[in-house]
C-alpha cells in the first residue's frame, strides 16, 4: 500500500477557504499534506481523522531563504503555542493543521487577514495575472483579427494556432481570476468591518480545464509538425520550456541547501536561468541549422505535386521554383510557383492546394477562397469567379476567374478533400486538367 | 467607512494592550486574554503576531527583553495614552446608554 500520494492541484493562490476544505477532506480520507509546489502537492498516509487546517499568508517570506527566518520561526512558535503545527509552506503561504476539537483560529481579525492576503497576492500572483491579461488581450485580439481577415492562412499554421490559442487562454484565465479577486476583496473589506471573514472562491475547475487544454494543444501542435521536418526543433523548444521550470527550481533548491543567502540565491538563480535558456536554445538552434544544411531536416517537401514540365512536356529544369507549406490539424496549404529564369515568353504557373482535414470546415474554406478577390474590386481591374464545367476537371465544383470580363486563366477547383487555386498563362487542355486532378488527389 | 488605524481599537487590540500594561511575553497574551474575559475574547496566534508587529511599528509598545525568539513587551506612553483614550471612549458609550435608558425608565 502506498504511503505517499502526489496530486496535481489547481487552487487559486488566495483561495484559503477552498484549500482548507480540500485538505480537511483529504485528512478525513487518510492523507495529510506534506509538501506543496506550484501544482503538485504531496500527502502522506495517516489514520483518517478530522483535522482542522488553516492557510496563513505571510508577505515577507521569500522563496530564496536558505532556512526559515527568525520572524517565520517566531510566527510558527506562536501558532504551535495554540496547537497549530506547520504542515508545509510555499512562497508566502503557510499551511497549519490542528488536531484539537475546537481550536482558536490562527486569524481572529478578518480585517487584518484580508490585508495580509492582499499583501501576499500583490507580491506573487497579481503582477503575473495583469501581465497575462494584457499580453493575452493584445495577442489574442491580433489572433482573432487575423482569423477574421485571413482565416485559411491562420488555420493552416500550427504555430499561429498554438500561440493564438494560448494567448486567448491566458486572457480567459487571468481575467476571471482578477475580477473574482477584486470583487472578493471589496466585499471582504466591508464584511471585515462587521467582524466577518468572507469566504474565498477560486477557479479550480477552470485551472484544471486550462491545464488539460494546454497539454492537449502541445501534443496536437507536435503532431501537426510531423510532416514539416521541424518536429525536432519545435519538440526541443517545448521540452526546454517544460524543463525550464524544474531546472531553475533545482538551481534555487541546491543553493538553499548550500545555505546561500537569499539575495545571492536570487541573483545566481536569475543568472542561471538566463544562461540555461541561452545554452539550451543555442544548442537546439545549432543542431537544427546543421540538420537543415545537411538535409536531415527538411522544412518543406522538395518535390512539387505537379510541374510545368509535366503539364507541357518541356524541360523546366532552369525554371525558378518556390514552394512552401503549412500544415495544422485543421488545414494544410501547399503553395508553389514556377517562373522562367529569363525574360522570355515561357509559360509560368502558380498554385495553392488547400487540404481540408476537418470536413466541417470544407464549405467555409471554399467560400472564403471564392470571395478571395472581392476586396480587389476597388482597384483598376474587377475580378469575378464564374462557374465553369467541373466535369472537365474531374471535380465537384469549378470556377474560372475573369478580369474585366476576360478569362484570366485562373481557376478555383473543389475536389473532395482538396481545393486548388491555379493560375497559368496559357489555355489549359482537357488532358492537362485531368493530369492536375490526378496529381492533386494523389497527395 | 473604514476605521482609521488605531483611532478606535478592536476588542482584540484593546485586550492585547491591556495585557501589556505590565511586562509580558507576547506568546502569553494568547492565554491571558481569555482568562481576563472569561473566554469571551480569544486572540488567534497569527492575529496576535501581526498586531504586535504593528504596535511595535507604531511605537505603542516596546520590547523589553528577548529569550531566544520569545520576546517581552510593555506599553509605551503613546500606547498607554491610546488605551486611556479608548477607555474614555467606551466609558462615554456606557454613560450615554445609562443617561438615555435611565431617562426612558423614569418616563
Amino acid at each position: 500500500m502506498k504511503d505517499t500520494l502526489k496530486k496535481v492541484e489547481f487552487f487559486t493562490f488566495y483561495d484559503k477557504t477552498g484549500i482548507e476544505a480540500h485538505l480537511e477532506k483529504m485528512a478525513a480520507e487518510g492523507w495529510l499534506l506534506e509538501k506543496m509546489s506550484a501544482f503538485r502537492w504531496t500527502y502522506h498516509r495517516i489514520e483518517p481523522k478530522k483535522i482542522h487546517f488553516s492557510v496563513s499568508y505571510y508577505a515577507t517570506i521569500t522563496d530564496f531563504e536558505p532556512e526559515p527566518t527568525e520572524q517565520q520561526q517566531a510566527f510558527n512558535e506562536f501558532c504551535e503555542h495554540s496547537g497549530w503545527k506547520l504542515a508545509t509552506q510555499t512562497v508566502q503561504m503557510q499551511v497549519f493543521y490542528n488536531e484539537n476539537d475546537d481550536p482558536v483560529p490562527i486569524e481572529t481579525d478578518p480585517a487584518l487577514e484580508v490585508e495580509n492576503i492582499h499583501r501576499s497576492v500583490k507580491k506573487t500572483v497579481l503582477v503575473t495575472y495583469f501581465l497575462m491579461m494584457f499580453c493575452g488581450f493584445i495577442l489574442g485580439a491580433s489572433f482573432i483579427s487575423t482569423l477574421l481577415g485571413d482565416p485559411i492562412h491562420l488555420l493552416s499554421s500550427p504555430i499561429k494556432l498554438f500561440t493564438g490559442a494560448w494567448c486567448i487562454v491566458a486572457f480567459a484565465y487571468s481575467l476571471p481570476e482578477l475580477i473574482t479577486y477584486f470583487v472578493w476583496r471589496k466585499k471582504a473589506k466591508t464584511m471585515a468591518e462587521q467582524g466577518v471573514f468572507l469566504e474565498t472562491r477560486g477557479h479550480r475547475k477552470l485551472g484544471f480545464a486550462i491545464a488539460v487544454f494546454m497539454l492537449v494543444s502541445v501534443v496536437l501542435y507536435l503532431i501537426s509538425l510531423a510532416n514539416t521536418g521541424l518536429q525536432f526543433y519545435m519538440t526541443a523548444y517545448v521540452l526546454i520550456f517544460l524543463a525550464g521550470f524544474p531546472l531553475v527550481n533545482g538551481v534555487k533548491s541546491f543553493l538553499k541547501k548550500k545555505k546561500v543567502k537569499a539575495g545571492s540565491n536570487k541573483a545566481l538563480t536569475f543568472v542561471a536561468s538566463f544562461t540555461l535558456a541561452f545554452v539550451l536554445v543555442g544548442a537546439v538552434t545549432f543542431v537544427t541549422i546543421l540538420g537543415l544544411a545537411s538535409g536531415v531536416f527538411e522544412n518543406a517537401p522538395n518535390e512539387l505535386p505537379f510541374t510545368i514540365g509535366e503539364l507541357l512536356n518541356v524541360d523546366d529544369s532552369t525554371y525558378l521554383r518556390s514552394h512552401s507549406n503549412d500544415e495544422s490539424i485543421l488545414l494544410g496549404q501547399y503553395r508553389s510557383s514556377q517562373h522562367p529564369n529569363t525574360y522570355d515568353h515561357s509559360p509560368t504557373m502558380q498554385y495553392t492546394i488547400t487540404e481540408v482535414k476537418m470536413p466541417f470546415l470544407y464549405d467555409f474554406v471554399a467560400d472564403t477562397l471564392y470571395h478571395h478577390y472581392d476586396e480587389w474590386k476597388g482597384w483598376n481591374s474587377t475580378y469575378e469567379y464564374v462557374e465553369t464545367d467541373a466535369t472537365a476537371w474531374g471535380a465537384n465544383k469549378a470556377w474560372e476567374l475573369y478580369r474585366n470580363g476576360e478569362s484570366d486563366n485562373a481557376f478555383l477547383i473543389c475536389y473532395d478533400k482538396y481545393i486548388l487555386e491555379i493560375s497559368v498563362d496559357w489555355e489549359l487542355t482537357a488532358e492537362q486538367k485531368q493530369l492536375i486532378r490526378e496529381k492533386v488527389n494523389s497527395n | 467607512m473604514p476605521r482609521a488605524k488605531f483611532q478606535t481599537l478592536t476588542e482584540q487590540m484593546y485586550y492585547i494592550l491591556l495585557c501589556l500594561c505590565a511586562e509580558c511575553y507576547g506568546m502569553d497574551i494568547m492565554d491571558k486574554v481569555p482568562q481576563m474575559t472569561d473566554g469571551r475574547v480569544k486572540v488567534g496566534s497569527g492575529t496576535l503576531y501581526n498586531l504586535l508587529e504593528q504596535f511595535l511599528d507604531a511605537d505603542m509598545i516596546k520590547e523589553t527583553k528577548a529569550e531566544g525568539r520569545r520576546r517581552c513587551y510593555i506599553l509605551t506612553d503613546k500606547g498607554r495614552e491610546l488605551l486611556d483614550n479608548e477607555y474614555k471612549r467606551l466609558n462615554s458609550l456606557v454613560s450615554d446608554y445609562q443617561r438615555i435608558m435611565g431617562k426612558e425608565d423614569t418616563q
